[in-house]
């Protein structure tokens, strides 16, 4: 019985395209955020790198350059903030990507349950209890979350072997990459840890409410 | 026997009335069937009966039991059947599991579930669906699996809301003769919403509502 009531839940993440739009939509934004901050640094490692006296000298002129450094003490000084400033620039970039993805994912649930008021209404009128129904709405949840979450890993895992040795060097060399890439890992865990559980608790208030034969007369 | 006193459903705050003041009696093992015009609330009053809705006033009683003090989830579940007009099949599971459905929950081991869901199946002559999934059926096969499943908990009671609605009259037929046969087999209960005469005749009695309210 628990087998079956396993096997359904597991089906209605892959057959239901709206579930897993929002399984699509969540590895888009992991690997998203993952190949963004990693283009970024490297672009901002190359950037802060090259900057010593003479390449200043060079694209600032000599008087520019001192009015520069006024506020600073020394030209290392000037990169530590000039990173500083990066990391929040990269930041705020990345927040505004996963913020989008996290609408998208908002609309994404909400339409996963209207689409399914029927099968709820169905569900109840053969007698299914309402706890029955929650249940399982809340173990495809889950479900959901660990397949995304298990994807994103194995993709990193895979990325990090096929780039074993320059990542090592990446992330010791760059502090940005590793700034970003701990801020994104938090948000973007955060995010798929929430956002499944709004779009399971509507989906449950509902199926608490809602009386079968008000359900059914959705299409 | 299922008795109804004084029943009336309002919708909308009030502004829509779809029972009026019924009173009925149904004895156990009577065919009836329930006959009007769209909108004259036959759905309202299966639904009511069926414990999918609840009245605004009025009492139900169903084998003795006060449906407004039961647990509607377990007598939807012990001792009803539903069909409806769209067979109402979950796509995503294969026939058998669909049929399985409702006794989720039930005492039985899953291999028991198993070979009741199939035996039912066999029964509507459908075996070789098992493992199908319902879009690969047709509007008649789909509807004898919504039977099997409205049959698998053995129920004392079997409604059916315009079951044929969506067939033509040979696949109505066959609907019918399957549904009187398993009533018959099963001593249950059986309320029949239809708008086509032809199958409403079959019923041991029919009752005509009008606006809301049993023609006499
Ligand atoms: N959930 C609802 N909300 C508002 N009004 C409703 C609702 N359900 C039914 N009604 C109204 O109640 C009346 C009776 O509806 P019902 O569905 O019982 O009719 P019916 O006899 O089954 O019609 P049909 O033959 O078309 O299925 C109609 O006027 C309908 O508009
Ligand atoms: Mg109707």
């Amino acid at each position: 019985m628990d087998l079956l009531f396993f096997s359904f839940a597991l089906k209605n993440i892959f057959r239901n395209k709206w579930r897993s739009t929002f399984i699509i939509l969540l590895l888009t934004i992991g690997i998203f955020a993952l190949l963004f901050s990693v283009t970024l640094s490297e672009v901002s490692k190359n950037l802060i790198d090259n900057v010593n006296e003479s390449t200043m000298k060079s694209s600032f002129g000599n008087e520019n350059l001192s009015a520069l450094l006024e506020n600073y003490s020394s030209i290392e000084d000037f990169k530590n903030d000039m990173t500083k400033s990066m990391k929040t620039l990269f930041f705020y970039i990345i927040a505004f990507f996963v913020l989008i993805g996290t609408l998208l994912m908002m609309i994404v649930m909400l339409k996963a349950v209207g689409e399914r008021t029927r099968e709820i209404g169905v569900l109840k009128s053969i007698g299914w209890t309402d706890f029955r129904v929650s249940a399982l709405v809340l173990l495809e949840s889950i479900f959901q979350l660990l397949i995304s979450w298990i994807v994103v890993i194995v993709l990193l895992l895979i990325f990090y072997l096929i780039n074993g040795n320059n990542m090592g060097e990446f992330f010791n060399s760059v502090h940005i990459t590793k700034f970003i890439v701990e801020e994104i890992f938090a948000i973007t865990f955060l995010t798929s840890l929430f956002i499944p559980i709004i779009g399971t608790i509507i989906p449950l208030y509902k199926a608490f409410r809602i009386k079968p034969s008000e359900a059914m007369r959705y299409e | 026997m299922i008795t109804i006193k004084n029943l009336t459903k309002m919708y909308d705050k009030g502004r829509t009335v779809a029972l009026r003041n019924i009173n009925l009696d149904i004895e156990d093992s009577e065919f009836v069937s329930i006959m009007g015009t769209s909108g004259s609330g036959k759905s309202t009053l299966l639904n009511m009966i069926g414990g999918l809705d609840v009245p605004n006033e009025g009492t139900i009683e169903v084998m003795g039991e006060n449906l407004s003090k039961i647990k509607l989830s377990k007598y939807r579940r012990e001792t009803l059947g539903f069909v409806f007009q769209l067979h109402n099949l979950i796509p995503n599971l294969t026939c058998l599991e669909n049929i399985e459905l409702p006794l989720f929950g039930s005492s039985n081991s899953s291999s028991q579930m198993k070979d009741n869901a199939m035996n039912l199946l066999k029964a509507v002559d459908l075996d070789e669906f098992a493992n199908k999934h319902p879009k690969y059926l047709s509007g008649g096969e789909m509807q004898r699996v919504a039977i099997a499943r409205a049959l698998v908990n053995n129920p004392k009671v079997i409604l059916a809301d315009e079951p044929t609605g969506q067939l033509d009259s040979e696949n109505s037929e066959m609907i019918m003769d399957l549904l009187e046969e398993k009533q018959k087999e099963t001593n249950a209960t059986l309320i029949v919403v239809t708008h086509d005469f032809e199958i409403a005749k079959r019923a041991d009695r029919i009752i005509k509502i009008r606006d809301g309210q049993i023609e006499r």
